[in-house]
């Protein structure tokens, strides 16, 4: 099995994280939480593609298979896009019939793993405020679309691969932080108190990354796998990254809250850890994993 | 035929009959076991060309790429082949030679090894250079076209079954840290040199001490000049990219599926507390497994990736963890010792005691994988000596 992108899948993954990264700042974070106007992203993310990676070439779209999608949820994670963009072109847009794919597609599919959703993709629904300041939600029908399990499983992949994106930036927050932050003389970088929490969180990242892309190829239990491993990654990152930062990382002025506060919110997305967790135990436990070592040849 | 389908029917013609003793033994923890039959069987794999098979070609290895290497240590430990008691050698030294040796070097050591009959050890750490392993006291110095050794190496795996050891020491008198230091290749056989097995809490010794008292090898046995050793000695870490992590997973793979057989005959997979740990567990195998797939991708092509510095803590944090499982699935008779000794569970409970301190501690590892990949300041260095590098 390969896991390499090719290089025009990486060159468009690149080309997605310098756009969020230089659109979606933290100053526009902010302008968002204050309710102020802001930039509208969604004429730039029709123009640059960024809609139709998973629409079929029929359609104007690009075709890229959904590990492609990962790898730019994990960016748009990074970033903290608050616009529902993962959850159009990544769940809807593949799921949409042939008609659908011809105009803007507006709506967010149905899943009972998923009852609250973003109020710009409802015609209606009871308003619901979300922990995660940038995100305005709403109650969704009860209920599953047609392709629900599918949308399901786009579902957990993506949520995963934007919550080590988050876990990312939590680190890289905290790392400058912790080279600033001067206390008994030394940046506090320097104690190994402080440093090896962060080593850990990183760890944990890097070895998070090829389950999740794994699911997204071959599908199975890596999706609940991956899903797990996401939320112990981003929940290690957060709680690590609010420590880093000490008295300041409680505060509202310091920025991490945004990240931190999106990660919890995404936790229990599209099947929260129990969720995820006991369908593992089913697998492992009750018969349909193959294990030792003569089962790994895949 | 793929190398892989090559080997597989190799290992099912010849790992029977005489070695059917090995199937499954000599892995970490049991290194001790029925040293004589695993050094034939490294002769056996030698003869049939399966030593070397990723060296290139001109020094008779089989020029195999990292998928076939990978193929090939999958299909060893699937076919139960027992640990290898070559592997320093063949994985560690023989491509610090090619890289770095003489031709003479290559032409006098590279054919013992592949043919399984001459084995190797790691002359590195000392009794105060553990962590701290730039703090290297054992001395060398040249006289009359001849280097003399003096000091002691320690927690030196299979000194016992080794033919030769390759020392790390100080040559430079006065020197500190990581300069003045050369990397010898001394046989073990000689009067200047003892062994002391060292017995571990599992009543196994697969460690070590080596005292030096006056060891000698010829001038040229050196790799590198005199004041590289220490670049040589880190080369040589380099050269384990973890295609035989991969192999060593597949003991992992092995021991899981005995712990989930054993918690299934006695009850405790009804546990869900159990239960939550046999999944996490085996989360962590296929975590582990294609995480190095990629990390062997990213090789081939040449690209350094940073989950090189992290596989060492993620592997060991896990088998530890996975000791501790095992003695929870056993419950009250994890105490017991049925027919007088370890089983094979109470065994990896005991021997992953040591996975997070040998090669490198946990600690040592955040310290490298928070300076080096997440660029954080060095930590304050004690002692009064700065060393730069």
């Amino acid at each position: 099995m390969d896991f390499r992108f090719t290089e025009g899948q990486q060159d468009l993954i690149d080309a997605a994280k310098a756009f969020f990264d230089g659109e979606n700042t933290i100053e526009r974070m902010r302008k968002t939480v204050a309710g102020e106007q802001v930039s509208n992203l969604w004429p730039q993310f029709a123009q640059l593609g960024l809609l139709g990676i998973m629409a079929p070439e029929s359609a104007g779209g690009l075709e890229q298979p959904l590990v492609v999608m990962a790898g730019i949820a994990e960016a748009a994670g990074y970033a903290g896009v608050s616009e529902p963009y993962v959850e159009i072109a990544g769940i809807t847009v593949p799921h949409a019939k042939k008609g659908e794919l011809s105009g803007p597609i507006q709506r967010a599919m149905l899943s009972d793993l998923r009852p609250y959703i973003d109020a710009s993709l409802a015609e209606s629904g009871e308003v619901v405020n979300s922990i995660d300041p940038l995100r305005n939600l709403v109650k969704a029908k009860d209920g599953n679309d047609e392709n629900a399990e599918s949308a399901n499983v786009h579902g957990a992949i993506l949520t995963a691969a934007q919550l080590i994106g988050l876990s990312q930036r939590m680190v890289d927050m905290s790392v400058v932080y912790a080279k600033d932050r001067h206390q008994f003389g030394k940046p506090i970088g320097s104690f190994q108190a402080v440093k090896h929490q962060l080593a850990n969180v990183y760890t944990q990242i890097e070895f998070t990354r090829p389950i999740i892309h794994l699911a997204a190829i071959k599908g199975g239990a890596a999706v609940h796998n991956a899903k797990v491993a996401a939320i112990d990654t981003a929940m290690l990152a957060s709680e690590t990254a609010i420590q880093v930062h000490g008295g300041m990382g409680y505060t509202y002025e310091v920025d991490l809250h945004l990240f931190m506060k999106r990660a919890w919110a995404l936790c229990g997305e599209w099947g929260d850890r129990n969720y995820h967790m006991k369908r593992l135990e089913d697998y492992v436990l009750n018969g349909d994993a193959e294990l030792g070592p003569g089962q790994t040849f895949n | 035929m793929t190398l892989r389908e090559e080997f597989s029917q190799w290992m099912t013609e010849n790992f029977r009959g005489e070695y059917e003793c090995l199937r499954g033994r000599a892995t970490p923890g049991d290194e001790d076991a029925f040293p004589g039959k695993r050094l034939e069987w490294e002769r056996e794999l030698g003869k049939a060309g399966w030593i070397g098979v990723g060296w290139p070609k001109e020094y008779g290895g089989r020029g195999a790429s990292l998928d076939d290497i990978v193929g090939f240590n999958e299909e060893y430990a699937a076919h139960g082949g027992p640990g290898r008691a070559g592997h320093i050698g063949e994985t560690l030294l023989a491509p610090t030679i090619i890289a770095f040796g003489t031709e003479d070097q290559k032409a006098k050591y590279l054919p013992g090894i592949k043919a399984g009959t001459e084995f190797w050890c790691q002359g590195y750490s000392e009794p105060n250079a553990g962590s701290d392993l730039s703090n290297i006291k054992t001395k060398a110095r040249l006289e009359n076209g001849q280097w003399i050794i003096e000091g002691q190496k320690i927690w030196t795996s299979l000194a016992m079954d080794s033919d030769y050891i390759f020392v790390v020491a100080r040559a430079e008198e006065g020197s500190v840290g990581r300069h003045g230091l050369v990397f010898l290749l001394v046989k073990l056989d000689q009067a200047g040199i003892e062994i002391r097995p060292i017995k571990q809490m599992s009543g196994t010794a697969e460690f070590n001490e080596v005292f030096f008292d006056g060891a000698v090898c010829e001038q040229e046995d050196i790799i590198g000049g005199v004041g590289e050793g220490w670049k040589i000695a880190m080369a040589l870490l380099g050269f384990e990219r973890g295609a035989s992590t991969l192999g060593q997973q597949m003991t992992f793979a092995d021991e899981f599926r005995q712990i989930v057989e054993l918690a299934k005959k006695n009850g405790a997979s009804q546990n869900p507390l159990i239960r939550q740990r046999i999944a996490k567990a085996y989360a962590g195998l296929k975590i582990m497994r294609f995480t190095a797939l990629r990390t062997l991708e990213a090789a081939e092509t040449g690209e350094l990736t940073k989950e090189g510095y992290m596989s060492k803590i993620y592997w060991a944090s896990w088998h530890r963890d996975l000791g501790e499982l095992a003695m929870d699935v056993m419950g009250a008779s994890a105490e017991t010792l049925e027919d007088g000794e370890f089983n094979k569970l109470q065994k990896l409970f005991l021997f992953s005691r040591s996975d997070t301190i040998y090669g490198g501690t946990n600690q040592i590892q955040r310290n490298i994988i928070a300076e080096r990949a997440l660029g954080m300041p060095k930590e304050p260095r004690g002692g009064g000596t700065v060393i730069k590098g």
